[in-house]
């Protein structure tokens, strides 16, 4: 995503309020766009449009947690491997080819993700809601375009049209909204997962219909075998994204079923003092992930591509120079990237006692907001170390990296949920502390060696070509 | 195979580096006939070759029962595990220390941890001592220049020991190496895996020989020609230094392997040998005029530009003379191409000729001179040849060359002097009667000292001596 940091990094030297401001909504759009919307979205509709509700809020809320966990939890994987293979094409100019793995992996998403929405809701038997059949339909619905808008997502930050984006979102949002109003008035619950979907769904079209406006599709067929040859060419980036997607969420899932409470008359679990804790957490790594995004991430790539250039026409010392420069490079953008992250991590810690009474209903607590907010500082540090061995295409280590985060988080999520007293949020915190230093170590160890590695990287090349 | 080693024939492996069976020239020549002369003793040949699929010059004797390459610019991908890879590279390092100091390199070490078809191609830059190692000696000998190209060529040069390291050796009873370089090192290794003796056989100096190549080469910078020559002469010297027995085909080239480690005792002179009855039994059937012949292959180290203006000299002189480059001329077709327009230039497109490969005998029979224009030779066969038919010899000073003609300043030029090699075939031309007296006495000379039946049970003695060893 240097590419769009780039852009922002151009805008904002344009100086002014404007640009600030563009660069700051631009970059909320790409890094939290879907997930920013939908908590907008229930907080508006719980407030304004409650009646919509009244068969079922809970349900509603579950609907959307569980779109949103399982969609990353069973497709986040592939979506890196989607993007490793976008990326390619972009690099080589191919942007109708990208559009059309686009849209053959909507297709393979679309049908997979269709399977396991009519699977799960087709167990959801309540008799609290008046049009369940509707309800299911378009749950159903809502988990598939929810999987197709990450994909997009994905994609469309190429036409770095960054307020369209956004204005689409507002949009899809308005949409939604007034869907679950109307419909929600008539249908009730049925009808208010039927505006929502809806609105998620234009979201969507939109999106398609911007990108088609710039960009004509190759065909998809071609792009079927080459795209499969990524799976076994980076499986290890396949397994970095699977355990990570899936870390992110074990947590909260591991909770739901050990700790949680079942959603009257159905098999769907929740445990609200965590989750909420969690989602409203999560909201602080925003102005992080968009700091990354401008930033840390653009500033990295420049260094790295200017040792990228420099290491087949310098001198030894030069090529070490370089290196030190990028490894400087890394530590500073972690350095005032993690202060940025700290101060707001601190506030926000402070003052949580307060947050809980006033944003969170006091349904969480002082202490597990506190964790949950400082795994959230250290989810955003190895999330930006990730990036950055990704940069280095040290998928193996990234991969490692993750099944530490994943086992951490799910083990100490247990262990300590099991306490005579349970803490909630330490398995993530921990599970986020160690994934940092372990990425850290590796992506030291990965820029220290990267010089040796390139030239042997080349040399296996010409053995493979057979040049040799 | 097992068949022959079960048999109690003497097993010898001949390790052949850009020579037999797949170049002519002098070592490949001596090579079969070693192979035909000893038909009582099974050879296998093991031969480096720069590229794979190349086509066989010779036709390869029974005796040789088997036939193993190497191909120096594979990779080939390590089918077995390097043991203890850290101190193997730690001794790979002390063996670049050891190098540089010119001390003894003990390369056993390293073998036994590097088991058969194990290499070092990755380990020898990926890991921290590889790398540090690389990065050291590129600071202190390419400060100046881009490290890329530093880089490759330290993997060229290193990825070829890397190969001959791990390759298999064929079992034999004695390997016997006709040069130091990739083949003395790969003898070396066949020695200390398998516990048989090594003989080391040079007809020139081969690091000698590169290094002469590699100073001509204008495409090498300056580092990198340092770092090739020191590579050479380290594989040199490791050989001379670990060969049971060296030999060389005259004192001077014999003292050169002394002083790079070969020991007084074991390091031998065995000249060459020819088939004296062969060439001695050339009807000699002078033709009218004046017939000068060089046989040789049409490649630079022949010199045979330095022959052509020569040649010039002389038809300046005598216009009946005739000249006569005898042998192949595909070797090196650009060179073949300027030497043939050198001729054009010359206006000597009637007097002389390219013949390519011959029988030479024929050629034997009418020559009045045979000439010899090179700028490195060890002990020229074709002086041999021409003494048993009854030739006079003109030469350049190189090699071992001034002993065989008995040091005559008559018969002698410096290197690339036409004018001079010019002046010694006029002075044949004018001397016919002390001529017949050298005639004779070469006659003698090749018959008592380079008789190649004496050259056979040389050998089989050496042979003997180092199965008892």
């Amino acid at each position: 995503m240097a590419g769009i940091g780039f852009e922002l990094q151009r805008v904002l030297k344009q100086g002014g309020m404007t640009g600030v401001f563009k660069v700051a909504l631009a970059g909320i759009i790409i890094v939290a766009g879907p997930w920013l919307i939908s908590i907008l979205g229930i907080f508006a509709l719980s407030r304004f449009a409650g009646f919509a509700l009244k068969e079922g809020g809970v349900l509603f809320t579950a609907a959307i947690v569980y779109s949103y966990a399982f969609s990353l939890f069973l497709f986040g994987g592939l979506h890196y491997i989607y993007t490793r293979y976008t990326s390619d094409l972009i690099y080589i100019k191919d942007d109708s080819r990208a559009f059309a793995t686009l849209l053959l992996s909507m297709i393979i998403i679309g049908v997979l993700s269709a399977v396991v929405a009519f699977s799960g809701v087709y167990f959801i038997r309540t008799d609290q809601i008046e049009n369940l059949t509707m309800y299911r339909i378009f749950a159903a619905l809502l988990f598939v375009s929810i999987n197709l808008i990450w994909l997009v997502m994905i994609f469309i930050t190429l036409l770095k049209k960054y307020m369209t984006i956004f204005m689409v979102y507002i949009l899809g949002m308005i949409l939604s909204f007034g869907a679950v109003y109307f419909l929600g008035r008539d249908y009730k619950l049925g009808g208010a997962m039927a505006g929502f979907s809806i609105g998620q769904v234009s979201i969507l079209i939109m999106l398609l219909i911007l990108i088609r406006h710039y960009i004509k599709p190759g065909s998809i067929f071609r792009e079927i075998k080459p795209l499969i040859s990524y799976f076994s060419k980076y499986k290890y980036l396949l397994g970095a994204g699977v355990f990570y997607s899936a870390g992110i969420w074990i947590d909260k899932i591991a909770l739901w079923f050990y700790a949680g409470s079942h959603v009257e008359g159905t098999y769907l679990v929740l445990f609200e003092p965590y989750d909420i804790t969690v989602y409203f957490a999560n909201l602080t790594l925003i102005p992080g992930l968009v700091y990354f995004m401008v930033f840390s991430e653009t500033n990295f790539y420049v260094r790295l591509r200017r040792f990228l250039l420099k290491i087949s026409t310098r001198t030894f010392t030069e090529i070490q120079e370089e290196k030190f420069r990028l490894l400087n490079t890394m530590k500073v953008s972690l350095r005032e990237q993690s202060i940025f992250q700290g101060v707001i991590t601190v506030g926000l810690m402070v003052v949580a006692g307060s947050i809980n009474e006033n944003f969170l209903g006091g349904l969480s607590s002082p202490t597990t907001l506190r964790i949950v907010l400082s795994g959230v500082f250290f989810h955003l540090l190895f999330l930006t170390l990730l990036t950055f061995l990704f940069y280095l295409e040290r998928y193996k280590e990234a991969f490692i990296t993750q099944i530490c985060f994943f086992s951490v988080n799910f083990g100490g999520t247990l262990y300590f949920a099991g306490m005579s007293t349970p803490v909630y949020g330490v398995g993530y915190l921990t599970a986020g502390i160690l994934t940092s230093i372990l990425s850290g170590l590796y992506l030291t160890r990965a820029i220290k060696t990267m010089d040796r590695r390139i030239f042997g990287l080349l040399e296996r090349d010409e053995i493979k070509r057979g040049t040799k | 195979m097992t068949d022959r080693i079960e048999s109690n024939r003497l097993r010898v492996c001949f390790v052949l580096e850009g020579s037999y069976p797949y170049i002519t020239g002098g070592v490949s020549s001596w090579v079969q006939d070693m192979i035909l002369g000893m038909p009582d003793i099974d050879f296998v040949l093991f031969s480096i070759s720069p590229a794979g699929e190349q086509t066989l010059k010779y036709d390869i004797p029974k005796n040789v029962v088997e036939h193993k390459d190497i191909i120096l610019s594979d990779l080939p991908k390590s089918s077995r595990k390097i043991k203890g890879k850290i101190k193997t590279l730690k001794l790979l390092k002390q063996m670049h220390k050891d190098f540089k100091s010119k001390a003894h390199v003990k390369i056993g070490d390293i073998l036994e941890r590097l088991p058969e078809g194990s290499y070092l191609y990755d380990e020898a830059v990926s890991s921290d001592i590889g790398w540090d190692m690389l990065g050291r000696s590129n600071v202190q000998n390419n400060p100046m220049y881009s490290f890329s190209d530093y880089y490759w060529s330290w993997r060229s040069a290193h990825n070829m020991i890397f190969t001959v390291l791990g390759a298999q050796p064929p079992e034999a009873d004695i390997y016997h190496s006709v040069s130091t370089g990739y083949a003395g090192l790969l003898a070396l290794s066949a020695k200390l895996r398998h516990g048989k003796p090594f003989l080391l056989t040079e007809h020139g100096l081969y690091h000698k020989e590169r290094e002469m190549e590699l100073r001509k080469a204008q495409f090498l910078r300056g580092y990198q020609r340092d770092m090739w020559i020191k590579i050479y002469n380290s594989l040199s010297r490791m050989a001379y230094h670990e060969a049971d027995i060296s030999t060389s085909l005259f004192e001077y080239n014999r003292r050169i392997q002394l002083d790079l480690g070969a020991s007084e005792d074991t390091a031998l002179v065995i000249p060459n040998g020819i088939d004296v009855e062969r060439y001695s039994s050339v009807k000699r059937v002078p033709r009218e005029g004046f017939h000068i012949g060089l046989v040789g292959r049409v490649v630079p180290i022949k010199d045979i530009k330095t022959f052509i203006t020569m040649s010039r000299m002389v038809h300046e002189h005598f216009k009946d003379a005739k000249f006569y480059c005898i042998g192949p001329t595909d070797e090196d077709e650009a060179y073949y191409e300027d030497c043939k327009r050198m001729v054009k230039s010359f206006n000597l497109t009637e007097v002389f000729e390219f013949t390519g490969r011959q029988n030479v005998l024929e050629y034997y029979s009418f020559l009045d001179v045979m000439l010899l224009t090179s700028v490195r030779e060890a002990q020229p066969l074709v002086i041999l040849e021409a003494y048993a038919a009854g030739i006079p010899v003109v030469s350049t000073k190189v090699g071992n060359v001034p002993e065989m003609l008995d040091y005559d300043d008559h018969f002698l030029a410096s290197s690339k002097d036409a004018e001079k090699l010019a002046w010694n075939v006029k002075y044949i031309k004018n001397h016919p009667e002390e001529m017949e007296e050298i005639i004779k006495s070469n006659k003698e000379k090749v018959n008592t000292l380079y008789n190649k039946n004496d050259l056979y049970s040389t050998y089989k003695n050496l042979y003997q001596k180092l199965m008892e060893k």
